[in-house]
C-alpha cells in the first residue's frame, strides 16, 4: 500500500500549474472539503453549537473545577482532610 | 462523619451514569461501523468495482453523522470528574490521568487526523492512502476505546499503583501491570465488539428496511452479508470474552457475581437461574471457578466470611473489613497529625499501619454491610437482558448468513425477517445499555473497589444544584438524539445513491 502524503491536493496544484507549499496545500484540502459538504454543514453545526454549549456555559456555569484554583499542597489539605472527616468513627 | 446526604450521592451518580449511558449510545457505532466500511474500502481497492467505493461511503455518511453527534459527550464526564467527584478525581492521581491523557493526545489525534482524508480524500489522495486513513480512523477510535477501558477496568480492580499519604494520591508503580492486566485485556475485547456486533446488526436492519422498500437491493443484500460474517465473527468473541470476564468477576468482584444472580446463599455446585427460577444445573460454579462443583459465595457468605477465595485465602467478614478500614483512615490522620508536628515516629509508624491496611481502606467509609450490596434485581434482570440478547444475535447473523448467501433474503417470502433485523437494532443498543448496568451498577458503591465508596468520593456540593445539572443534560441529551435520529434517517431514507450525487 504506497502512502503518499503529499499528494494531498494533487489535483488543485496540477489545474494551478504551480508549486504550494504542504502547509497551504492542508489549509486547502481542509478548505476545499468544507466548502463541499452538503448536509455535513448540519453535523458541524451540531458539533459547535454543541461545544459551545458545553465550553461556554456548562463547564463556566455549572462546571467549576471544584480544586482548580488550590496550589498542589491545598489540594493534598483539603482532600486529607474530607477523606478523614468522612470516615466512619 | 461530614454531611454527605444520600440525595446528594444519588443525585451526582444518576448525572454520571446518564451523561455515560448517553455517551455509550453512539461509541459502539462509532467502532462498528469504521471496521465494516474499512472492509468495504478494501473490497473496493482489491477489486476496482465502483459498487463498493459506493457502498463504503454510504456507511461512511452514517459514521459521520453518529460521530459528529456523539464527538464530545465524553468531555462531560470530565467535567463531572472535577466537579461532582473532586476527591475521587484527586485520589485517583496519574492511574486515571496516564491512560486518559495517552488516549487524548495519541488516539484522538490521529482519529481527528485521519477522518478528514477519509472524508474528504477522494479522487486528492491515492487509493492506497485513502484506506490507509479509513483504517487508520477506526483504529484510533479504537485505541481511544483502550485507554478509557483500561481507566475503567482499574477502577474495578485496582493494580499496579500505591498510595502516598502525603500527597493522598494514588502513585502508578508499574505501568504494564495497569494497562495490560487481564482483566483490561477481557474488558477490552468484550466491550469493544459488543460495538462491532451493535454496527453489525444496524447495517443489516438498515439494509433490511430498504429490502422491504425494495430499494437498493444489490447494496443492501452486499451489507448484509459483509456484515452477517463481521456480526457473527463479533459475537462469538464478545461470548467468549463475556465467559472470561464473568470469571474474573468472580475472582476478583465476588459481590457484584452474587448481586447478577441475586444468590443469597451460596455453596458448592451452584446452578445458574436462566429466569424465574428454571435453572442449568452447575453452571454457575463451572463458569465462575471452572469446575461443576466450586464454591460460589452468596451475598450473605460474602458479608460473613470465613471460606476459602480463589487466591487461596480465608475470607474476611465484612465487619472486620471495616474494623481495619477504620484503622486505615485514623493512620492517614495520624500520619497528618505527625507531619504537622514534625514528630518523625508517629508519621512512620502510621505510615506502616496504613501500609498494612491499605487494601480496605474504603471500608472505613461503610456504615452498614448492608450498604456493599448492589441493586439486585436492577443488575439480575439487566445482565439476562445482556446475555439473551447476545445470544439471539449469535442465531439472528447465522439465520442472515443462510439467507443472505443464498440470495433468499431477497424473496418477499422473507418479508419477517426484514421485520426482525429492524426490530434487533434497538434491542441491539439497549443489549449495550444492559451491559453498561452490568459493570457500573455492579461495583456499586465502590468508586474504586474496596479503596473509595461513593461517599466518600462526591464532592460537597448543594443536591440541588447537581439536580439542576442533570436536567439540564437530560434536555440537551434528548435534543441532540432527536437531531442524530433525524439526520440519520434522512440519510438513510435518501440512500447509497441520492448522497453520492448530493456530494
Amino acid at each position: 500500500m504506497s502512502i503518499e502524503p503529499t499528494a494531498l491536493i494533487e489535483t488543485e496544484s496540477a489545474v494551478c500549474g504551480r508549486n504550494i507549499g504542504p502547509l497551504r496545500r492542508v489549509w486547502r484540502f481542509y478548505r476545499d472539503g468544507f466548502r463541499s459538504m452538503t448536509f455535513g454543514r448540519t453535523l458541524w453545526a451540531i458539533i459547535l453549537i454543541k461545544l459551545f454549549i458545553m465550553f461556554a456555559i456548562l463547564k463556566v456555569f455549572f462546571f467549576p473545577d471544584f480544586l482548580r484554583h488550590k496550589t498542589e499542597r491545598e489540594k493534598q489539605d483539603f482532600v486529607g482532610t474530607e477523606l478523614i472527616n468522612r470516615g466512619v468513627r | 462523619m461530614e454531611q454527605i446526604t444520600p440525595a446528594l450521592i444519588d443525585w451526582s451518580r444518576a448525572q454520571f451514569a446518564m451523561t455515560a449511558m448517553y455517551h455509550w449510545l453512539f461509541v459502539p457505532l462509532t467502532l462498528g461501523l469504521s471496521m465494516i466500511m474499512g472492509i468495504m474500502e478494501t473490497l473496493y481497492v482489491r477489486t476496482g468495482d465502483a459498487f463498493w467505493k459506493k457502498t463504503a461511503k454510504f456507511w461512511m455518511k452514517v459514521f459521520g453523522i453518529n460521530f459528529a453527534v456523539g464527538v464530545a459527550t465524553g468531555l462531560i464526564l470530565e467535567f463531572q470528574f472535577g466537579t461532582n467527584w473532586s476527591n475521587y478525581s484527586w485520589f485517583v492521581g496519574d492511574i486515571f490521568g496516564a491512560p486518559l491523557a495517552i488516549e487524548g493526545i495519541l488516539a484522538f489525534f490521529m482519529e481527528a487526523t485521519f477522518i478528514a482524508v477519509m472524508f474528504w480524500g477522494w479522487n486528492k489522495v491515492s487509493k492506497g492512502f485513502h484506506l490507509a486513513s479509513t483504517w487508520l480512523t477506526g483504529i484510533g477510535a479504537t485505541v481511544s476505546a483502550w485507554w478509557i477501558l483500561v481507566a475503567n477496568t482499574w477502577m474495578q480492580h485496582p493494580v499496579g499503583m500505591t498510595f502516598n499519604p502525603e500527597t493522598v494520591r494514588n502513585e502508578m508503580t508499574d505501568f504494564f501491570a495497569v494497562a495490560f492486566q487481564p482483566m483490561a485485556v477481557t474488558k477490552f475485547f468484550h466491550s469493544v465488539l459488543s460495538g462491532w456486533v451493535f454496527a453489525a446488526v444496524f447495517v443489516i436492519g438498515v439494509s433490511c428496511w430498504y429490502l422491504l422498500r425494495k430499494r437498493h437491493v444489490k447494496f443492501a443484500l452486499s451489507s448484509i452479508r459483509i456484515a452477517a460474517v463481521f456480526g457473527l465473527v463479533a459475537s462469538l468473541v464478545v461470548a467468549f470474552t463475556g465467559d472470561k470476564s464473568g470469571y474474573e468477576v468472580a475472582r476478583h468482584q465476588p459481590m457484584k457475581l452474587a448481586a447478577l444472580e441475586n444468590l443469597q446463599e451460596g455453596g458448592n455446585a451452584q446452578g445458574l437461574e436462566i429466569a424465574f427460577g428454571i435453572k442449568i444445573p452447575y453452571m454457575l460454579s463451572l463458569l465462575s471457578t471452572r469446575t461443576p462443583d466450586g464454591y460460589v459465595p452468596g451475598i450473605n457468605n460474602i458479608l460473613e466470611g470465613g471460606y476459602v477465595q480463589p487466591d487461596g485465602r480465608v475470607a474476611l467478614s465484612v465487619q472486620e473489613k471495616m474494623r481495619r478500614g477504620k484503622i486505615a483512615v485514623q493512620a492517614l490522620s495520624d500520619f497528618r497529625e505527625g507531619q504537622a508536628l514534625a514528630d518523625e515516629t508517629k508519621t512512620e509508624t502510621a505510615r506502616d499501619t496504613l501500609n498494612a491496611y491499605a487494601e480496605y481502606f474504603g471500608y472505613g467509609y461503610v456504615e452498614n454491610p448492608q450498604d456493599l450490596v448492589p441493586a439486585t434485581g436492577l443488575l439480575f434482570w439487566s445482565f439476562r437482558v445482556m446475555v439473551g440478547l447476545g445470544m439471539l444475535f449469535i442465531l439472528f447473523f447465522l439465520v442472515a448468513l443462510f439467507l443472505g448467501y443464498r440470495d433468499k433474503i431477497a424473496q418477499s417470502r422473507c418479508r419477517w425477517f426484514y421485520y426482525v433485523a429492524i426490530v434487533c437494532v434497538p434491542l441491539a443498543m439497549i443489549a449495550g445499555q444492559a451491559g453498561w448496568i452490568v459493570a457500573e451498577v455492579g461495583r456499586q458503591p465502590w468508586a474504586i473497589q474496596d479503596l473509595l465508596p461513593v461517599n466518600a468520593a462526591v464532592s460537597s456540593l448543594a443536591p440541588g444544584a447537581v439536580k439542576t445539572t442533570f436536567f439540564v443534560f437530560l434536555v440537551l441529551f434528548f435534543i441532540l438524539l432527536v437531531a442524530e435520529i433525524g439526520i440519520m434517517l434522512k440519510a438513510v431514507a435518501k440512500g447509497p445513491e441520492e448522497i453520492e450525487n448530493a456530494q
